[in-house]
């Protein structure tokens, strides 16, 4: 009983936390502003991550130019969806425990090794150059 | 009536590592998707305390990746905070 209400504290919190930097990446451009964290890895290397690209892409969704978002960082404008309806999902499941739905699709090992492959692959293609800038690179 | 309760899949973090590899920006979350498979399969296989094992292998690493990701954007907020600051000093003290 005491677990089931940390993890309602845990769950309002993570909600909450999801709110507020919503609300932060949709009134701050992260390209206009300094405050904004830069990718440790591009720094570091000089090349572009899976996650490159994502910040700016988060802006251009929340303020509705999803053109932008998509040359920013294309993966995240296709794996959000995804991930919105698994955690309703999750979060259904966790207000109701009757409910109990289940997603078989996240425990099978295809599907599992095809999002590895696709993250690992797509992180190749950023940086392999075609017309002169990469064509996934975000920008 | 007996209710026989099927043994229940391991958390196998899957989401979140995905979520680590595009918001943090680190290797981490490729780490938490590799032992998402691991939790998987020797689920499939019927070795339950392996894929136990590797679901706690899978929640570290993801863990690992969202505390590093939040560490670096926190220390980039105070780089700039103490920045800042000391432009603030030098200004005034000018």
């Amino acid at each position: 009983m005491k677990m089931l209400k940390t993890n309602k504290k845990k769950v309002i919190l993570i909600l909450l936390l999801c709110i507020v930097v919503a609300c932060i990446y949709f009134v701050f451009d992260p390209v206009t502003n300094k405050y904004f964290p830069g990718c440790i890895f591009y720094k570091l290397t000089g090349l572009f991550c899976p996650g490159c690209g994502t910040q700016r892409s988060l802006h251009s969704l929340l303020t509705g130019n999803i053109i932008a978002a998509v040359h920013a960082n294309i993966l995240l404008v296709f794996c959000l969806p995804f991930l919105m309806v698994y955690y309703a999902i999750q979060t259904i499941n966790f207000i109701r425990p009757l409910t109990n739905i289940k997603i078989n699709i996240v425990n099978q090992v295809w599907f599992i090794y095809l999002c590895a492959l696709v993250v690992v692959y797509y992180w190749i293609a950023r940086n392999v150059p075609v017309l002169e800038a990469g064509f996934l690179a975000p920008h | 009536m007996d209710i026989i309760t099927p043994l229940q899949q391991p958390k196998n973090w899957l989401a979140e590592s995905i979520l680590v590899t595009l918001l943090c920006c680190l290797p981490f979350g490729i780490v938490g998707i590799v032992n998402a498979a691991s939790v998987s399969s020797k689920f499939a296989s019927g070795d339950y305390e392996g894929s136990l094992r590797a679901s706690q292998e899978a929640a570290k690493w993801t863990k690992i990746g969202f505390w590093v990701g939040i560490g670096v954007i926190a220390l980039y907020f105070l780089f700039f905070v103490v920045l800042g600051v000391g432009g603030f000093i030098a200004a005034s003290s000018r």
